[in-house]
């Protein structure tokens, strides 16, 4: 699937099918709707934090990126952009008291660190296997639970928030974002399934 | 841009109007074009914002996370409590949308029709303990030409006479079905497989241009979003253009009603409402319609107190409030082994209700229906939907992620609720919004016939899932507390004994000639689970009753 061409094929639709007749009529409010399609996608151009220091955004990142990793070669939370998604909705949109939550878990887990890696800088200092380890430990914790779900939300919400970069998270799950579809969408409705699975040859919509 | 073309003309707020419709929902939209296009003024009251096709967008973080269509729960707290003697808590427990244009700018537009039965339920079946289970003072025959005119009039998709127990119709639907969906296509199987019926649904989608209006263009983003096409059939696409193109009829957005004014003779006078900026207005009017949803409109009532309705307006029954239904279901997750991608096309494309009413030997008030459906957006979707032990974190969760999202779906039950009166929307003792104004408390568990019910269904769904052909199901649990409530029901019933009802059989207070109460607020029974179109139907009638009414001179 072609993500980055969504305005390309939503032109394409214009020449199509059951709406043509609509489409003439109104050509131009389906201008404005095309431009907000792509207006309301687009990603913030500027990368700079609002609420975590750079050494708490290192070890954001890393955290992010053990929730969601690329061990296996293809994007996870961190070349998604998850980070700043979640810098970018804490400085912005979270109520004070899971800032707080935020703050004071990150602070709590540099503490836990560095009391048993006398040597590692921070938690994205230490190997995979120790961050796993970590983590582990906590993974029932509100922290732990907030953390997840805001790395879920950046990879997977629109790049307008700062992560889902290239689509990242959409790619991966399979989403296709155009701004229009034509069926067949998936296996089962294609007319030739249907009519080898349902045994006779209907042909309603 | 300071066009307000979109919100007709500017009534003075001195001078007093024919009617106030507060809310501009399902109902709301209904009762200003009619009343409107009848030649009445009308000024609309709606608390939320004016939202159009260019501010909606596919973000379902923006829309279901920070709550762009449901408001700010911190500005409009409310409170639940599951019986009356415990304390109530601050819970984000009522979903509706708060903008021009109400809950059907968001909802799935599901439009099911009601059948004769939910109209005389309790004398066929008979009454059921502990609640006040009721027949309506009209029947389905008494609505049925309001169901057709409200189905032309917004635009709704569909396919009539395939299922012999659906309710007579007097006319087809306006435009054909929307395409079948993945979700649809895996249902026939089960169906078909069962010996059961998967029929084509009705959706207030438009499959065919109608009325200047765009078809369906299959992008997904329908449930829990506004369309930005205009083809879903909300009140902002349908009835609300054309009540402001009578040129008599205002929207006034940033709107919020917090009082009802009544005067010595018992008579309604207007509204006092906050406007965008907190400042405290009031608008005078002849009539009050007052369609702000089960939950809003119930509120209201209790708020405007007065030396002559000490315990709050049109309350003489003490019913105000009382009896609130939210429906019933259960959600039942499911993986197949190719794509469905249920996220594309309209939520619902097919339903099944061989359960719309049960055999007696299973004890069970009530029915339900099914249907396959996607989640809304991948963000919720991948949160909420995945199998309940899969991996939470790590390279376990990547590959849930990857291979779940296009090739699974949920199966959707919707049930009946039947009424209790210790269900019931009142006034937070405590607990006050961002104006200042008595917040909602709400007391709401489920009957235990009615959790029997949604468990049953639940079953019914995971056969049908099985049958379609998945590899694997997953069910989120049922129990007496729903979590969350929709569908706002029941809560200033209908009937013909002011001692027992709210309003009579056309909407009008028992207790005050010139206030209406129009939307699900006036339901007897719950229905089987898609409120919408009946909440239409009643307000197309409403209206042409309280219309012949007010030209007699009799409001």
């Amino acid at each position: 699937m072609e993500y980055d061409s969504s305005r390309r094929r939503f032109l394409a639709v214009l020449g199509s099918g059951a709406t043509a007749l609509w489409f003439a009529d109104n050509l131009s409010t389906l201008g404005d709707v095309a431009r907000h399609t792509d207006h309301g996608m687009a990603q913030p151009a500027q990368r700079r934090l609002e609420f975590f220091s750079a050494a708490e955004a290192r070890v954001v990142d890393a955290i992010a990126s053990r929730i969601l990793p690329s061990d296996d070669g293809t994007p996870g939370a961190h070349e998604a952009g998850a980070l700043y998604f979640i810098d970018r909705v804490s400085a912005r949109h979270l109520p004070a008291e899971m800032r707080t939550q935020l703050r004071d878990g990150l602070a709590t887990l540099q503490k836990d660190v560095a009391s048993r890696h006398a040597n590692a800088r921070d938690f994205a200092a230490l190997t995979k296997e120790q961050q796993d380890a970590v983590l582990r430990e906590r993974e029932t914790s509100p922290f732990f639970e907030l953390a997840r779900t805001l790395t879920l939300a950046g990879v997977l919400s629109s790049p307008k928030f700062g992560g889902n970069r290239n689509y990242v998270g959409w790619k991966l799950v399979g989403h296709d974002p155009s701004p229009t579809s034509q069926p067949p969408f998936g296996y089962y409705d294609r007319p030739a399934i249907r009519r080898q699975l349902l045994g006779d040859n209907r042909s309603d919509a | 841009m300071t066009d307000r073309a979109h919100l007709g003309p500017r009534h003075q707020q001195g001078r007093e109007v024919d009617f106030v419709v507060v809310g501009s929902g399902a109902a709301g939209g209904v009762m200003a074009r009619e009343l409107a296009r009848a030649g009445f003024s009308v000024v609309v009251m709606e608390q939320g914002p004016y939202l159009n096709r260019a501010d909606f967008h596919h973000d379902d973080f923006e829309a279901l996370v920070l709550g762009k269509y449901t408001g700010n729960p911190a500005d409009r707290p409310h409170t639940h409590r599951l019986t009356p003697n415990e304390e109530a808590k601050k819970r984000d427990y009522l979903i509706y949308a708060k903008l021009v244009g109400g809950s059907s700018v968001h909802f799935a537009a599901n439009y099911w029709r009601f059948r004769d039965i939910d109209f005389v339920e309790k004398t066929r079946k008979g009454a059921v303990a502990g609640t006040s289970f009721d027949d309506w003072p009209i029947t389905y025959a008494d609505l049925e030409p309001y169901y057709t005119r409200a189905e032309w009039e917004v635009g709704v998709s569909g396919q009539a006479g395939v299922n012999p127990n659906d309710a007579p119709r007097s006319r087809p639907y306006p435009m054909p079905p929307l395409p079948i969906t993945g979700g649809g296509a895996v249902m026939e199987i089960g169906a078909k497989k069962l010996g059961w019926l998967a029929q084509p649904a009705p959706m207030a989608i438009l499959s065919r241009p109608y009325r200047g209006r765009s078809a369906c263009m299959n992008c997904g983003f329908c449930w829990g979003f506004g369309c930005e096409w205009g083809a879903k059939s909300s009140s902002l696409f349908s009835m609300i253009p054309d009540a402001v193109r009578t040129g008599r009829c205002e929207i006034r957005p940033n709107s919020y009603v917090h009082r009802i004014e009544t005067n010595d003779s018992g008579r309604v006078t207007g509204v006092v409402y906050f406007d965008s900026r907190k400042r405290q207005q009031r608008q005078r009017a002849k009539a009050v319609v007052l369609s702000a949803n089960g939950a809003e409109s119930a509120r209201l009532l209790l708020l405007s107190t007065s030396n002559r309705f000490p315990q709050g307006l049109a309350n003489s029954s003490g019913l105000v409030g009382k009896n609130l239904m939210f429906n019933g279901g259960s959600v039942t997750g499911a993986r197949f082994e190719h794509a469905v991608n249920a996220h594309k096309g309209a939520p619902v494309s097919r339903i099944v209700l061989e359960d719309y009413e049960l055999p007696q030997s299973l004890g069970l008030a009530g029915g339900g229906g099914i249907d396959f459906r996607g989640g809304s957006g991948p963000l919720l979707w991948t949160m909420f939907n995945g199998p309940l032990d899969a991996p939470r974190w790590g390279m376990g969760l990547k590959k849930v992620l990857r291979d779940y999202y296009t090739r699974s779906l949920i199966a959707l039950t919707h049930t009946s609720s039947l009424p209790v009166e210790a269900n019931a929307i009142d006034l937070d003792p405590v607990l006050r919004d961002a104006w200042g104004v008595p917040a909602m408390r709400v007391t709401y568990k489920e009957h235990d016939n009615d959790v029997k019910l949604m468990k049953h269904m639940q079953e019914r769904s995971v056969q049908l899932l099985e049958a379609s052909g998945a590899l694997e199901t997953w069910r989120y649990p049922v129990s007496e507390d729903p979590g969350a409530g929709f569908h706002l029901l029941g809560t200033c019933r209908m009937g013909n004994d002011p001692s027992r009802s709210v309003v009579d059989k056309f909407h009008r207070a028992h207790d005050v000639r010139n206030l209406f109460l129009v939307d699900g607020s006036s339901f007897v029974t719950s229905g089987r689970g898609q409120p919408t179109l009946t909440i239409q139907a009643l307000a197309f009638r409403a209206a042409e009753n309280l219309i012949k009414a007010a030209k007699a001179g009799d409001v």
